[in-house]
């Protein structure tokens, strides 16, 4: 059983995340602030932590700042009203793992989640550097650059092959748009119109060319998937 | 699409206080006509104190000026009465030596008597040796004895005297002079002709002073006048403002002003025509926000009604997902309405770094190429050179990409997008060029305000504040951006400064 913790001290908020999270398997334990946050955090016994920005006696900064100085790797997705660049950079350099914007759709927290908690366990396990990804039929040589599927190669442009890249990094999990524009292109705003949906579909095309089963999936309201149907 | 129920965006709480504000317009004309009055109490006054602090001013500079002048006069006259006095009484002492040594005392007391007869203003006195029968005793004149302490040293001393002839004492310029055989003459002048006229002018002075009084007062009262009447007119104005009449400006020469009253006035017209503009601005702000947010929120409302009136009980998913689609259009305009408002308050500048900007222009392209094909539109990008400069890197990616899917929404389909960076002279440019119906002329500045949708794009969808957004962004950076007509299409220019020498070493 997956654990996570939620620290946020409003109320409805912190009953959504539960809700969702429990609906989704997580075991989830609400601390209300800040103090509570860190006691309940410091013994690292979590799989991943969502801690709000702002906290009534103990800043979620503050908070995040002692358990990284206290040893504690626990992956952790911060959630915050402030919603600028500016406040997301501070965010991630007191190291969180990731930063979600309040108001934020349930799935892209959901997949944040489960991005850093796989992150965080692969980190944990010391794995050496992967030079070749696979799924399915589906092989790409990272120093080669050679994408294959079945056998037939598979020729892609260099963002193409960066966002399978992505994708197979994140295979089974749920990436949403946002994610990918920040892995992939590296930028954090919500470009709004579907341009990350036309790279994609893109890709899938190349991908399925010759009539194979489809590997990439979109999952409704929320973003893409490369796995099993 | 799940949102969270209560979301605590800040904007919402601050509309909620501003249309309160508004809705309690009664209280809030009352507020602004106690708030006339007290600015109105003290502009009346201070003139009253100014009055005073004028008259006492003007009063002691008259005064002052009345009594140098008279004392200048009683200064000069008194030298020249004095002058006078001792070549009188010069002569009259050489006449009396030159009889003496001629015919002896009995011949000088002659010329004294004889010099006396006539009433005047004389004083003279011849004294016996005092080694003889005669010792001390008065030979001839009109006093009794020697003024005690008078030295015999030709100089002249004033000493109050008492004639033979007169009653009182009078003041004399009087001198003594040693005669040969032991002798003594006195000789002196009566000073009362002086001292009268330093009466006289002590008399003027006092009548001066009265008059400066009145004129101080006069002069006082003419200036507060002046003064209060052109301090009164802009503190009307102000008033009027204050009042709500925010288009009330002070009158102030057309050409050439010089006066202290004319800069306030000017000033003064300076910052109302800034706060007009502000208020301006904020309420186009606030009415396009408001505008924006009523047709969304409308549909969003209806869509919920339709649910519950029809769908209670078995919800249509796609109906409370378009529920969701609405309430996201309404919380990117809220979210790039805040971060327009801290563009414009600067914030962001400590997150800037050196970066190609053609490079930037090359990504974008890049991202929306697919996009562009599928819409049929040609974009290409034009940045072959690197073109460094000190920029944020996400917020002009953020407003590339608005301009960008600007282009592709509002410009013809079928048509080109160009995407162009270019070093400057001073600096860097940024080029998206597209060849869609473009803007009219008259319509740039419109395009350019915040929430300033035309009213030709108002039917589709969009915040209306990509646009607005760009231009925070260049104004961050201390550029610009302009719209110009691309012939066909529209053409934004975003102008960089610096950066092109800082950039050209690394």
């Amino acid at each position: 059983m997956n654990r996570i913790l939620c620290v946020e001290d409003d109320a409805t908020t912190a009953d959504y995340i539960a809700k969702g999270l429990s609906e989704a398997g997580f075991a989830v334990s609400i601390a209300n602030d800040g103090r509570d946050g860190l006691f309940q955090a410091s013994d690292g016994s979590y799989d991943a932590i969502v801690l709000d920005r702002m906290l009534p006696g103990m800043d979620g900064l503050a908070v995040l700042s002692a358990l990284r100085a206290g040893g504690v790797t626990t992956p952790v997705v911060m959630l915050s009203a402030l919603a600028s660049l500016d406040d997301r950079v501070r965010g991630l350099r007191a190291g969180s793992d990731d930063y979600l914007a309040k108001p934020f759709a349930f799935a892209e927290l959901l997949a944040r989640i489960e991005a850093v908690r796989r992150r965080g366990a692969m980190a944990s396990s010391g794995d050496a550097p992967v030079t070749r990804l696979a799924f399915d039929d589906l092989e790409v040589e990272l120093l080669a650059r050679r994408v294959t599927r079945g056998g037939r190669r598979i020729e892609l442009q260099p963002r193409e092959f960066r966002l399978l890249e992505f994708l197979l990094r994140h295979q089974g999990q749920v990436v949403t748009r946002t994610m990918l524009l920040e892995g992939v292109w590296d930028y954090h705003f919500d470009p709004g119109t579907n341009v990350i949906d036309v790279h994609v579909s893109r890709l899938r095309k190349k991908l399925d060319d010759g009539g194979a089963k489809s590997l990439l999936h979109t999952v409704r309201g929320a973003g893409y998937r490369l796995g099993e149907a | 699409m799940a949102r969270r129920p209560n979301g605590q965006f800040p904007t919402v709480p601050a509309f909620a206080q501003r249309s309160g504000a508004q809705r309690s317009g009664a209280q809030r004309s009352a507020a602004q006509r106690s708030a006339a009055q007290r600015s109105a109490a003290p502009a009346s006054r201070w003139p009253r104190a100014t009055t005073t602090r004028i008259a006492l001013i003007v009063f002691v500079a008259l005064v002052l000026c009345f009594a140098i002048i008279l004392g200048f006069i009683a200064r000069v006259t008194q030298r020249q009465l004095d002058a006078d006095a001792h070549a009188l009484v010069i002569a009259e002492r050489d006449t009396v030596l030159e009889v003496f040594d001629r015919d002896g005392s009995s011949g000088a007391r002659a010329v004294i008597d004889a010099e006396l007869r006539v009433p005047g203003p004389l004083a003279m006195l011849l004294i016996g040796p005092a080694n003889a029968a005669i010792a001390n005793q008065a030979l001839a004149g009109n006093l009794k004895r020697w003024p005690i302490g008078l030295a015999t040293d030709d100089r002249f001393h004033k000493v109050d005297l008492t004639r033979g002839d007169h009653m009182a004492a009078e003041p004399f310029a009087v001198t003594g002079t040693m005669l040969p055989g032991g002798y003594r003459l006195l000789v002196g002048r009566s000073l009362e002709e002086e001292e009268r006229l330093t009466g006289t002018l002590a008399t003027s002075l006092i009548a001066a002073i009265g008059l400066a009084l009145v004129m101080a007062s006069g002069i006082s009262i003419v200036l507060t006048r002046i003064i209060a009447a052109r301090v009164q007119r802009i503190a009307d104005v102000a008033a009027a403002v204050a009042a709500g009449d925010l288009g009330r400006r002070v009158d102030v020469p057309a050409s050439g002003s010089v006066d202290a009253f004319d800069s306030l006035g000017v000033a003064l017209n300076t910052m109302l025509a800034r706060i007009e503009s502000l208020l301006d601005e904020l309420r186009s702000i606030t009415d396009g926000l408001a505008h924006d947010l009523r047709s969304p929120l409308t549909r969003m409302k209806a869509r919920i009604d339709r649910l519950v009136r029809f769908d209670a009980e078995a919800p249509d998913s796609t109906a409370i997902a378009a529920i969701g689609i609405e309430a996201d259009a309404l919380l990117a305009m809220l979210d790039n309405s805040l971060e327009i408002s801290r563009l414009e308050a600067g914030i962001g500048r400590d997150a800037f770094q050196q970066l190609d900007l053609a490079a930037l222009v090359n990504d974008m392209a890049e991202m929306y190429e697919p996009l562009a094909d599928d819409n049929g539109v040609k974009l290409t990008a034009l940045a072959a050179l690197p073109v460094p400069v000190l920029a944020h890197r996400e917020l002009l990616g953020r407003a590339l990409s608005n301009l960008i899917d600007n282009a592709l929404r509002y410009g013809a389909s079928g048509g080109s997008i160009e995407l162009t960076a270019a070093p400057t002279v001073v600096g860097a440019r940024l080029i998206v060029a597209d060849s869609g119906p473009g803007i009219s002329t008259d319509s740039r500045d419109e395009a350019l305000r915040r929430f300033g949708r035309l009213d030709s794009a108002r039917s589709s969808s969009g915040a209306g504040l990509g646009l607005s957004l760009a231009v925070s962004i260049a104004h961050l950076h201390g550029g610009t951006l302009r719209l110009e007509a691309n012939h066909p299409g529209l053409r934004v220019i975003i102008d960089l400064p610096g950066g092109s020498e800082k950039g050209s070493n690394t």
